[in-house]
C-alpha cells in the first residue's frame, strides 16, 4: 500500500504541477470534505447497524449463523477460530444481501483475529470475495433502472448473479493458487 | 424490489422479538453498539481520508484519462465495448464516480441495451478495491496489500471480458 500510494501521489502530483499546478490544494480540500462527507453517512448506518448487531450477538444468533456457514467457510478459509467463524458469517451473509457497508465492521474485526491466528490465507479470501461482490440482487443498479423509467429492471438479475459468480470464483482460485 | 425492500425490516423485527424471548436488555445492549459504531467511524476516517485523496488525485490529474488510453485497445481486442472502460477503469477506485457513470450509460444507451446489460453486471460484480484495502486492514498491524488486490483485480478483469461475452445471450 505504501508504495501503490507514493507511486500514485507523486506521478499525479508531478502531472498537474506541469499542467494545473493550482488545482493541487484545490483537490486536497475537496477529497478531505468528500471523505468527511462519505465518513458522516457512513457513521448513520454504522451506529444504527452495530447497534442491532450487539443484540445479534447478545442473543447468541451469531453461533447459529456460524453452524449454517460452517461449511462453506471450511471449504474457502481453511481452518478459522470460533470467534473467526461467527465474524466472517455475519460478513457474508451481509454481502448476500446487499448491504456492503454493513459487513465492513465485521470484516474489520475478522482480519484483526485473522492476523492474530496467522493466517494469511484466510485473510486474502475473506478480501478477494467482499472485494468481487457476492451479491444475490443487485438492487442498487436496479433501482437505477427503473428511476430511468425500465419497466423491468429484474432481466439484469441472472446476468449479474453470473457475473458476479465468475468474478469470484476466478478469485477464490486464484488465492488458493498463489497461496 | 419490493419484497427485498420488506425483508431487511421484517429480519430486524424477528430479532427484536428474539432478544425480547432470550430477556437481552435491548437497550443496553443497543447504546453499546451504537458506541462501537462510532468509534468504528472514527478509526477508519483517516484511511478513507487518505485513499479518497489519492483517487482525487489521480482523477484530477487527468493520469487515470491517460491510462483508459493506454488500456483500451486490450479491452477492444478482447470485444468489450469501448464505452464501458471508463467505468471499468474506475469502479476500483470509487464507488460512487462509478454509480455516476453507471448512470450516465443508462441514460446515453437506454435501459435495456446490450451496454447497460454489460455495464449493469461489470458494476455488480465487483467492489471498489481501494476502498476496501484500505478499510479492511484497520485494526491490523500488517497493512500489507497488495497480493489480494492484485488477485482481486485480475479477478473482475478477467470476469469483465467473460461477462460481456455471456451478456449477448441475455439481450
Amino acid at each position: 500500500m505504501n508504495v501503490i500510494f507514493t507511486a500514485i501521489l507523486i506521478s499525479s502530483i508531478l502531472t498537474l504541477i506541469i499542467f494545473n499546478p493550482s488545482s493541487v490544494l484545490l483537490t486536497f480540500s475537496t477529497a478531505v470534505e468528500k471523505s468527511t462527507k462519505l465518513c458522516i453517512s457512513l457513521l448513520c448506518v454504522y451506529v444504527v447497524w452495530c447497534g442491532f448487531s450487539a443484540l445479534i450477538e447478545k442473543s447468541s444468533l451469531t453461533s447459529k449463523l456460524s453452524r449454517l456457514f460452517s461449511p462453506i467457510i471450511k471449504l474457502l478459509f481453511g481452518k478459522v477460530s470460533l470467534k473467526t467463524k461467527e465474524l466472517i458469517s455475519m460478513n457474508l451473509s451481509c454481502n448476500l444481501l446487499g448491504v456492503g457497508g454493513l459487513a465492513t465492521p465485521y470484516a474489520i474485526d475478522a482480519f484483526k483475529y485473522l492476523e492474530e491466528e496467522n493466517n494469511e490465507h484466510a485473510k486474502n479470501v475473506l478480501f478477494v470475495i467482499s472485494a468481487t461482490s457476492i451479491q444475490l440482487l443487485p438492487t442498487s443498479v436496479m433501482q437505477l433502472l427503473t428511476q430511468n423509467g425500465e419497466p423491468n429492471a429484474s432481466y439484469i438479475i441472472i446476468p449479474s448473479l453470473i457475473a458476479t459468480a465468475i468474478s469470484t470464483t476466478i478469485g477464490i482460485i486464484l488465492c488458493k493458487v498463489f497461496k | 424490489m419490493n419484497f427485498f425492500n420488506v425483508l431487511i425490516p421484517i429480519l430486524l423485527l424477528f430479532l427484536l422479538i428474539y432478544c425480547a424471548y432470550k430477556k437481552v436488555n435491548v437497550y443496553d445492549t443497543f447504546v453499546q453498539g451504537a458506541k462501537t459504531g462510532l468509534d468504528l467511524t472514527i478509526s477508519i476516517f483517516p484511511y478513507i481520508a487518505t485513499i479518497i485523496l489519492m483517487v482525487c488525485l489521480f482523477e484530477a490529474s487527468g493520469l487515470n484519462g491517460l491510462i483508459i488510453k493506454i488500456l483500451s485497445p486490450i479491452f477492444n481486442f478482447f470485444g468489450v465495448p469501448k464505452e464501458l472502460i471508463n467505468l471499468i477503469i474506475l469502479k476500483p477506485f470509487s464507488g460512487s464516480g462509478s454509480l455516476a457513470l453507471l448512470n450516465e450509460i443508462i441514460s446515453n444507451y437506454g435501459t435495456h441495451s446490450y451496454v447497460t446489460l454489460c455495464a449493469a453486471a461489470i458494476f455488480g460484480s465487483s467492489e471498489t478495491v481501494f476502498y476496501i484495502s484500505a478499510v479492511y486492514f484497520v485494526k491490523c498491524k500488517n497493512k500489507k496489500a497488495v497480493k489480494p488486490i492484485i488477485i482481486s483485480l485480475t479477478a473482475c478483469l478477467i470476469s469483465t471480458i467473460l461477462t460481456c461475452l455471456i451478456c449477448k445471450f441475455f439481450i
